[in-house]
């Protein structure tokens, strides 16, 4: 059956200017590496940038063997860019920090997710400035572009506050959900006449949500940093630029499972649900991918909730994917619903860390499993604003137990109570015929342990660091 | 309980004596502290109030010129009749931190005994309400408390019995209702609440119609009154439209606002947030006019056709209210709304641009609008900036459900009047599905 193409007339964007993580996850580069950096006193860091410049991939590289990206901290961007040099500055979000009391509470980062508890990043952590981001098709490739890397940094006088090494798992996350499915489709990136079917339409997202530079989905360029350079408007430093927001999140495998078999043996009100059935439930998902929620067959992107889903009978309305994605179905007005929904988006870029506790992700291994290792999920995702959007999805989505009416349903995998300082219990209502059911006391499966909101910049921006100060001869 | 008590917005202002401010904010973190730290507090044991909060303005913690007056905003939203109201806070029980609240104003007369001082003082220094808002009209206090308890003690019915998938749904609704019984003995006095109601679409017509009918009316009358009501219509558009082109937006190099952690660490402590905020109105009798003319408009939709819990689409609105302020010509704007400070902005946004822009494209550094209404608040991030810019310090706040969501509240009430109704089975499923 032919479907009706939506064609669309878009920005032109610019990819010789765009470092490549921001187009592609690199899925073709299965092993990863992030170097956190810090600029000491001595550092000579623009010598340093100069150095790898012409290592950093640019978008423009469709499939390049390697990839070699960086950003900065706002602690690295002042050393870089004197207060007095900008025009305007970068978001107050990034310069007030990812372990701040404010943005801690927007997040939930309290007790047991707490700054002063995580492994890097946090306020009892050294200082990170920056990141090296290298993506490699194999460990030799990675470890020799790290060793190269780490030999420059010394010569730079520049220090390496940790390495955080990504495990390829597969498809799948560590609790055994396929994962990665949904991303919004840049528009633009496909060209600047891309076509989209009419189903895919609800994901398509205009680069200004993304990349700063570009219009946004108010049709308004987000509000960018700029820095004197003796002309006029002074260098839209931002341009071609991101914001990256990186978190490390743990996950607890064996008390998920244990506390879902727990629920399925012992629960009355869950009488014949198996554990995968409540597993998806929370999550809003089978564990192959397949959606809860109405879907053609095999179609695990293009469902909505508005017409079929409303009540939540199928996916329920706490679940994982629904409040972190609502699509048509916030409040009663589907197409709105999808036009606000579209201003509340991520682009994720996230890689995960450590062993499955199984192999092959079985629910009843996983739950009986004794392993201790550390895993979970490097989180890094990219927005053009984060309170609007990173902020926005954990906070008013994942975070809030009212969200879309609901009484006291947080977000069973991700979600935080905000307004609490110390970790509480909370509910679960699978909506269902003849009277919902409700889980309770549902324990942390997922702990923050580390992160910062970084600025990735464009190519030219990152020349620009590298030159002398306030010359732009250097960019143009 | 009886069937309607209709909620009320107080606004009160009064200049402080410059020697009793750092008395006044004193006092007022007190209060601030045991509202915070749910200790005793005068506002628990007045039983009708929903919200109050006090203001000091401008800011006395930031940097201001010596001489400055400092003013006093007390405002709260009640129940019934201001007197009973006045009774309330005046009682032995409740009256001494509003004393020493309000006896630190230039106007307040100590030498009368406190509770004729408080009448007296309030009485003479209401400020009209122009524009309000209410989410849910006609639920007093004891309503939403009564039906919150039921609520409670239904989820607490299903946490102890298990139902079948098989079970039919009139079943294990009457189950509920006896249970209801046995612990709420006077849940059947509960009744819906009539409110007048206009749909939105017809208000709008009946806007326009009435407009169009003073225009044919005056083309009866004679025609050359039409040619000059015609003249005046176009000539105020073309005034605003010139206006509108030289109104000066706040600079971007003004983004940040510096103020800003100081308001943000009051925020997110409950399922509720509160908002003041007070912006200078545009220089020129115009501007007033237009804003008058809006701010009328919008109180007579919000009491009538947006009356159902949702004001232009927001469903997040406890109560809101504008209020123009002559001695400044400001816009003083309050609002207690769910959620956090980024979602009821983005909600002015997405939803309600339009309205807002007609209030407070009248007031100064307002992003670029056209047509009145058009452009300025869809200008998110400037828009959100402006708002930040212009948001004021609350020094106290305090919410009589700060846990409750407006659609909490409306649910629970939907659930208790289900709880005395016949229903077919498609209601029984539906009013099932409420819980």
């Amino acid at each position: 059956m032919a479907k009706p193409f939506i064609v669309m007339q878009l920005p032109k964007l610019e990819f010789g200017d765009i470092q490549g993580l921001l187009i592609r996850s690199y899925s073709f580069l299965p092993d990863a590496c992030y170097v956190m950096l810090q600029f000491n006193e001595h550092a000579q860091i623009r010598a340093f940038l100069a150095d790898i410049l012409p290592g950093i991939t640019a978008a423009s590289h469709k499939r390049p063997d390697l990839a070699f990206h960086i950003a900065f901290t706002n602690t690295g961007i002042s050393r870089l860019i004197p207060e007095e040099q900008l025009i305007t500055g970068f978001a107050p979000e990034f310069t007030e920090g990812l372990n701040t009391k404010t943005r801690s509470r927007i997040l939930g980062d309290f007790d047991t997710n707490a700054p002063e508890k995580w492994y890097w990043g946090g306020t009892q952590n050294p200082r990170v400035d920056a990141v090296l981001m290298i993506f490699a098709k194999d460990s030799a490739a990675l470890e020799e572009k790290y060793q190269d890397t780490a030999e420059r940094l010394k010569r730079y006088n520049i220090s390496e506050v940790t390495r955080l090494n990504t495990m390829n798992i597969g498809s799948k996350e560590h609790f055994g959900f396929e994962d990665g499915i949904m991303n919004p489709l840049v528009a633009g990136v496909g060209g600047s006449n891309a076509r989209y079917t009419a189903e895919e339409e609800q994901n398509v997202v205009m680069p200004g949500e993304f990349i700063l530079g570009y219009p946004n989905e108010y049709a308004k360029f987000p509000l960018s940093p700029r820095v004197k350079t003796g002309m006029d408007d002074g260098f839209d430093i931002g341009k071609n630029g991101s914001y990256m927001v990186f978190r490390q999140l743990e996950q607890d495998v064996k008390v998920f499972w244990e506390f879902i078999y727990g629920l399925s043996e012992n629960d009355p009100h869950l009488q014949g649900m198996g554990p995968e059935l409540i597993a998806a439930k929370m999550m809003g998902r089978q564990l192959n991918g397949e959606s809860l929620a109405p879907a053609a067959a095999g179609n695990l992107k293009n469902f909505l909730f508005a017409a079929d889903d409303k009540d939540g009978f199928h996916c329920p309305i706490g679940a994982h994917i629904r409040k972190s994605n609502p699509r048509d179905g916030i409040d009663d007005d589907p197409a709105l619903s999808v036009k606000m929904v579209k201003k509340h988006k991520i682009l994720r870029r996230g890689r995960a860390f450590g062993a499955p506790l199984s192999p092959d992700f079985d629910p009843a291994t996983m739950r009986a499993s004794g392993n201790n290792d550390k895993r979970g999920l490097y989180f890094i995702c990219f927005n053009a604003q984060i309170n609007r959007q990173f902020e926005f999805i954990q906070n008013a989505w994942c975070n809030n137990n009212k969200f879309d009416g609901l009484n006291d349903d947080i977000d069973p995998i991700v979600g935080f109570p905000f307004r609490e300082t110390a970790f509480r219990n909370s509910a679960f209502t699978i909506q269902g015929c003849p009277v919902r059911k409700k889980i309770s006391n549902i324990p942390q499966f997922v702990f923050v342990r580390g992160g910062a909101y970084f600025f990735m910049p464009g190519m030219k921006a990152l020349k620009y660091l590298a030159g002398t100060p306030g010359s732009l001869d250097t960019v143009l | 309980m009886k069937t309607f008590t209709d909620q009320n917005g107080l606004i009160v202002i009064a200049d402080i004596d410059a020697n009793k401010l750092s008395i006044l904010c004193d006092e007022l973190h007190v209060l601030h502290t045991a509202i915070i730290n749910k200790a005793d507090h005068p506002f628990r044991k007045i039983k009708g109030i929903h919200f109050a909060r006090f203001v000091i303005f401008p800011d006395p913690l930031a940097t201001q010129p010596p001489g400055q007056l400092f003013r006093l905003v007390y405002s709260c939203t009640y129940d019934g009749l201001l007197d009973t109201y006045l009774q309330a806070i005046t009682a032995g029980e409740t009256i001494s931190p509003f004393e020493r609240i309000f006896s630190c104003c230039k106007d307040y007369d100590p030498a009368v005994p406190p509770a004729a001082a408080i009448t007296t003082f309030i009485k003479g220094h209401t400020q009209r309400v122009d524009a309000y808002y209410s989410g849910y009209r006609g639920l007093s206090n004891d309503i939403i408390s009564k039906e919150a308890e039921i609520y409670t003690l239904i989820q607490q019915f299903l946490r102890e019995r298990t139902f079948a998938a098989t079970d039919d749904p009139k079943f294990i609704k009457q189950e509920i209702v006896r249970y209801i019984h046995e612990h709420v003995p006077d849940y059947s006095h509960i009744k819906a609440v009539p409110l007048p109601y206009i749909k939105p679409l017809y208000a709008g017509l009946l806007i326009g119609l009435l407009l169009v009918g003073i225009l044919v009316l005056a083309g009866i009358i004679h025609l050359y009154l039409l040619g000059a009501l015609v003249a005046l219509i176009a000539g105020i558009v073309f005034y605003l439209r010139r206006l509108e082109q030289t109104a000066p937006e706040l600079p971007d190099t003004e983004q940040e606002v510096a103020a800003v952690p100081s308001l943000t660490k009051d925020e997110d402590f409950y399922a509720q947030n509160q908002l003041s905020h007070l912006v200078a109105i545009n220089p020129g009798g115009f501007r007033l006019g237009v804003l008058r003319t809006v701010l009328w408009l919008i109180n007579l939709l919000a009491k009538y056709s947006f009356n159902k819990g949702a004001l232009g689409g927001i469903c997040t609105i406890h109560f809101a209210g504008w209020s123009i302020l002559e001695k400044e010509r400001s816009l003083l704007f309050f609002s207690n709304f769910d959620g956090s400070w980024e979602n009821y902005l983005s909600d002015f946004v997405d939803r309600a641009a339009v309205g807002l822009t007609g209030v407070w494209s009248n007031t100064i550094n307002f992003p670029r609008t056209s047509w009145l209404a058009f452009k300025g608040a869809a200008d998110e991030e400037r828009f959100k900036n402006w708002t930040r810019k212009y948001q004021i310090h609350t020094q106290v706040w305090y919410s009589a459900f700060e846990e409750l969501t407006v659609k909490n509240i409306l649910r629970n009430h939907h659930i208790a009047l289900g709880l005395n109704q016949e229903m077919n089975d498609t209601q029984t499923k539906q009013w099932l599905n409420l819980l």
